[in-house]
């Protein structure tokens, strides 16, 4: 376990993995006594009880391998010198690990490596952290005796191709430690070993370079290397670390756990935390080394305030901008009514800082006219969930998948957007889980190395909801629900009722055959895999939510886990993969309009005094307004302020045309971001923010796992984002005097019986907490729904089948859907700003060839794609990852204009917008849209304006 | 805010909720969901609304619109 501030050292390596057991075994190692689990290799039972085998090929992320014969050890009995790596230890075992014998072939091992390796140690980038180094030192290495003259790889090329690492051929050991690191832990195959012999060598693809080749840049090959061959290039640049911060990366909803290692505030590399319990010592190429962007040029760091959104922005102190903003609000609800203004909270920040947030808004402005991104990401989730099971989250943990025997994956692309997971979820599958997808585009996950999907559901979009009663209508016809299950842990009446609805013919696979696109076999053969299996779990994300029945789907879901058994252990669950890195925890903090932290409805006169009492304030009783109603409400002239921490919407909201006109229609938009974003570009204040890495917090990931951001630098701008919530609250009058961001913490876990447990110091103990954590369970809760669930019995909720107004028509023929790719985040601001866009470089539309052909569209080509919303232009990549009459596109790059072409519709529920179904047309151009020349003078016009920012002029 | 946009989304909640024979559930599950979620600013808009003539109101979510704002109406 690490400390979590500490010296930089490399970490202890077990040299083979961690083994789970009943049984133990006891041997004796150097004539200590060791116990272990059974199953455990003779060099991890020898490193638990502090003795170091020297070893090369074997490390504890990676299954044994015994091709460096460096942990040879004698075995009492045994012939020969077994490698302790891939011996298992033996009751009554005894197993000398140095004497004479076993010391000679060491010095004679690492002779042989060292005869083929370059000796410039002291300008090596590894000098002082090699494991070869090391090794050479703990067998006594004193000379090679083979001499320097014979063949050799030392003038082989290095490959500098990844923007983030080199690979150097010239110091390699063809230890496959890189290799192996690849296929078990990220799953993508991209590295073999190349040649037999002497010539073996590492390969990347078809003995391509890195950049060319398959590989994700995950990082695992280059954590694995023990040598200099594969090394970060900020390492080379800058030296080693010199101390170590464990915190949580500031991406996805994976949350995996991270070693900041640095020098001074700079931080030379990011390693993924072995002992991080979402991600295991595994990482992406966003967490892993796309954390330049937090010291980028395009940082603003000083306040700015302005007249109108045509002037030049005013650089100013806080003091003055945090004034300016206060009363620009207080006016503005003097003239247009207490409920003219509002506040959305970021699913980026910490969990202390969204609380902050809406706390501010509620004692503060006096309204609930708060939201978060989740609005329009997982919103169906908490309806859905809450409705049925009783709780808006995940039930599982992510380790859960590996007892999982069918996984269903649903409009999700785990291996884009949750890729530490989908590793995660590989790995299950390799070892012989059963792999359903439903999802209109073949996905990678369909078909990877080692990986096939067992169904593919390609439904079309707009019909998850058939699909899904037809699912259980099948489970139901065939006998195949969890009767016992459901008597026992559901309520009677409701299922009696969804029982009938579902079993009506309408429901068939046969009757939705046409609906969705998916013969009726297919269904079937889906349905029964899923329902016979031990364990199946189902994960799923925006292709389920982002629809106008989003929330329905998402009742489905449980509908389907309930009437299959599958909730309430591990191996099963409904699992929303939950995009960013603190959606859940923003979700959890109160940042709706209805609710109050902990999911508790703002009608709720108890729950209500309980925040009154502690806040000395009143509380409105009734719901405030969601974002779409808020922008509503401006183009109405009603609202007219609005706080926006951390939030893009005027990129990543739909219907860009209505966003914007919104926005324009406000006398008063202040923005709190790290960067000139584009809804920032409609703003009258900013207010400079702080990345992950300048802040204390926690972030909750999709597991409900709450993990600790440490600070790792000064803010940039002074202040963490927190800090500058407090500043706004207290010039609009409202006083908060918060020291450290554990006293939110602390107030949080005061206030909210889920989080009863949860504080800064158990935190630094336990690592982590996944919620629930109270006086039942002390140390957090990672699967839920246990005994039973969260509202008592488990209830069905009847799933009819509405198609979406969004229709095709002859005018609009096709269907637009969207998602997201590896390399870029959300709305690009941060990974934009770093090396992955040699990945991404642009938004694509992705068009079948049958399409493509009918309007003579060529790989390659400007299309110009056109909804009843507006037009927007993006090259083409024909493809059949997309079926006919489907088109598909991401929304990283603002001026691709995505949301220009994405409609109003939403989900019925929540408002979630129906991102992934707009009809579409489709025809080739030779120019970018209207909008697009629009939107560069528009941004050419605000970065001049930024460019011509200058102090202190007053604004009257 | 524009009320044709209001008429729309509570018919579309209505219509989620209208999946049955049982008319009095489905009306109580709209009325339940306007209660829960909606802003009473956007009910008052809407009661404006209706009151001047045909807003286009499914049947079930003009049921569920007349018991919300006569309960309202009861409790002020």
């Amino acid at each position: 376990m690490y400390d979590t501030y500490t010296g930089y050292r490399r970490p202890d390596d077990m040299g083979t993995p961690m083994v789970e057991s009943a049984s133990t075994v006891t041997l004796v190692v150097d004539g200590k006594e060791v116990t272990v689990p059974e199953g455990t290799t003779v060099i991890r039972a020898a490193a638990s009880a502090g003795i170091n085998i020297p070893k090369l090929c074997a490390t504890d992320s990676l299954e044994p391998f015994g091709s460096c014969r460096l942990c040879l050890v004698e075995i009492e009995g045994a012939k020969g010198l077994p490698a302790s790596c891939t011996t298992e230890a033996r009751e009554g075992m005894k197993v000398t690990t140095q004497n004479d014998r076993v010391a000679d072939v060491r010095r004679n091992v690492m002779e042989l490596y060292i005869s083929d390796h370059p000796l410039d140690c002291l300008t090596c980038p590894t000098n002082g952290d090699c494991e070869l180094q090391d090794m050479a030192g703990a067998v006594g290495l004193r000379d090679v005796r083979y001499g320097y003259a014979g063949e050799n790889h030392l003038d082989v090329e290095k490959d500098e191709s990844n923007p983030y690492f080199t690979f150097d051929p010239s110091k390699c050991i063809v230890c496959s430690r890189c290799v192996r690191a690849c296929e078990e832990v990220q799953g993508t195959y991209a590295l073999t070993i190349d040649g037999r012999g002497f010539a073996s060598k590492v390969a990347a693809s078809q003995d391509q370079p890195f950049l060319d080749s398959e590989c994700v840049s995950c990082g695992a090959c280059v954590q694995a290397c023990p040598t200099a061959t594969l090394t970060e290039k900020s390492l080379i640049k800058k030296g080693q670390p010199e101390h170590t911060v464990v915190t949580t990366c500031g991406y996805c909803g994976v949350g995996c756990s991270f070693r900041a290692e640095m020098k001074g505030e700079e931080v030379v590399r990011m390693v993924p935390n072995k002992d991080g319990k979402a991600n295991h010592g595994h990482s992406c190429v966003k967490g892993r080394f796309a954390f330049g962007y937090a010291s980028h040029k395009d940082r603003i760091t000083t306040p700015m305030i302005r007249e109108s959104i045509h002037d030049p922005w005013q650089e100013v102190s806080w003091e003055e901008a945090v004034e300016f903003a206060a009363s620009r609000l207080k006016d503005i609800q003097a003239e247009y009514g207490p409920d003219s203004i509002g506040g959305i909270t970021s699913s980026r920040c910490s969990n202390e800082e969204t609380y902050l947030v809406q706390k501010m808004v509620r004692a503060g402005f006096g309204n609930n006219n708060v939201d978060t991104c989740a609005r329009v990401c997982h919103s169906p989730t908490g309806y859905g969930l809450k409705s049925t099971l009783g709780e808006s989250a995940g039930t599982q943990a992510f380790d859960s998948v590996l007892k999982s025997d069918s996984i269903m994956v649903i409009g999700a692309n785990p291996t884009e957007a949750h890729p530490v997971f989908a590793s995660l979820m590989k790995r299950r599958l390799r070892e012989g889980a059963s792999l359903i997808v439903l999802d209109p585009r073949s996905i990678d996950l369909v078909r990877s190395p080692h990986v096939q999907a067992d169904y593919h559901l390609q439904l079309k979009p707009g019909t998850n909801v058939a699909i899904i009663n037809a699912i259980a209508h099948v489970v139901l016809s065939e006998g195949l629900e969890a009767k016992t299950y459901i008597d026992n842990r559901c309520e009677a009446d409701a299922y009696e009722d969804w029982r009938s609805f579902i079993l009506d013919k309408v429901n068939s696979p046969e009757s939705m055959e046409s609906v969705t696109g998916v013969p009726a076999e297919k269904i079937r053969g889906a349905a029964r895999l899923f329902a016979n299996a031990p364990n199946g779990a189902i994960y799923y994300g925006l292709g389920v939510s982002e629809h106008s029945q989003g929330s329905t789907m998402v009742m489905g879901i449980a509908n389907l886990a309930m009437a299959t058994g599958n909730l309430g252990r591990e191996g099963v669950g409904v699992n929303p993969l939950r995009g960013q890195n603190n959606v859940q925890g923003a979700c959890d903090m109160g940042s709706f309009p209805h609710e109050l932290p902990g999911y508790r409805h703002i009608s709720d006169a108890n729950t209500r005094a309980l925040f009154e009492k502690e806040w000395g304030t009143t509380i409105a009783p009734n719901p405030g307004f969601r974002i779409p109603n808020m922008f509503d409400a401006a183009v109405a002239g009603q609202f007219k302020g609005i706080y926006v921490q951390g939030e893009d919407m005027a990129q990543s909201d739909p219907d860009t045309h209505h966003v914007t006109a919104a926005l324009s229609s406000m006398e008063c938009v202040i923005v709190q971001d790290l960067f000139l974003n584009e809804t920032a570009k409609f703003a009258h204040v900013f207010l400079p923010g702080s990345s992950f890495l300048e802040k204390n917090g926690t972030f909750t990931n999709a597991e409900r796992r709450i993990s600790p951001v440490r600070k790792v630098m000064e803010p940039l701008a002074g202040y963490e984002d927190w800090e500058v919530t407090q500043l706004l609250s207290n010039a609009m009058g409202y006083p908060m005097n918060y020291g450290h961001a554990s006293e939110i913490m602390d107030e949080i876990a005061r206030l909210t019986p889920t989080f009863k447990g949860v504080s800064f110091e158990k935190l630094d103990r336990l690592g982590t907490i996944q919620w629930p954590c109270n006086d039942q369970a002390v140390e957090g809760t990672p699967t839920m729904h246990v005994d039973e669930f969260v509202r008592g019995k488990g209830l069905f909720r009847l799933t009819p089948f509405v198609p979406t107004d969004e229709r095709t028509t002859r005018k609009y023929p096709l269907l637009l859907t969207t998602g997201r790719i590896l390399s870029q985040y959300n709305v690009g601001a941060q990974t934009r700003r770093t090396e992955n866009m040699q990945w991404h470089d642009e938004d694509i539309v992705e068009i079948h060839p049958h399409d493509a052909e009918q309007r003579g569209i060529e790989h390659g080509d400007w299309v110009g794609l056109k909804s009843r919303a507006g037009d927007t232009v993006l090259r083409a990549d024909v493809t059949e990852r997309v079926q006919p009459g489907v088109v598909y596109t991401t929304f990283h790059h603002p001026e691709s204009g995505a949301n220009v072409v994405t409609t109003d519709n939403t989900d019925w529920a929540t408002n979630c917008p129906e991102y992934k179904v707009t009809a579409v047309q489709a025809c080739k151009v030779t120019q970018l849209s209207d909008w697009q020349q629009e939107f560069e003078e528009f941004t050419e016009e605000q970065l001049d304006l930024l460019r011509r920012a200058k102090a202190p002029a007053r604004v009257t | 805010m524009e009320a044709t946009k209001l008429v729309r989304m509570v018919n579309q909640i209505s219509v989620n909720w209208d999946c049955g024979p049982d008319k009095a559930k489905a009306i109580a599950g709209v009325v339940d969901h306007l209660r829960r979620f909606w802003s009473p600013l956007m009910l008052d808009e809407l009661a404006e609304h209706i009151a001047v003539g045909d807003a286009g109101l499914s049947p079930i979510a003009e049921q569920a619109l007349n018991e919300l704002l006569e309960e309202r109406r009861a409790a002020s």
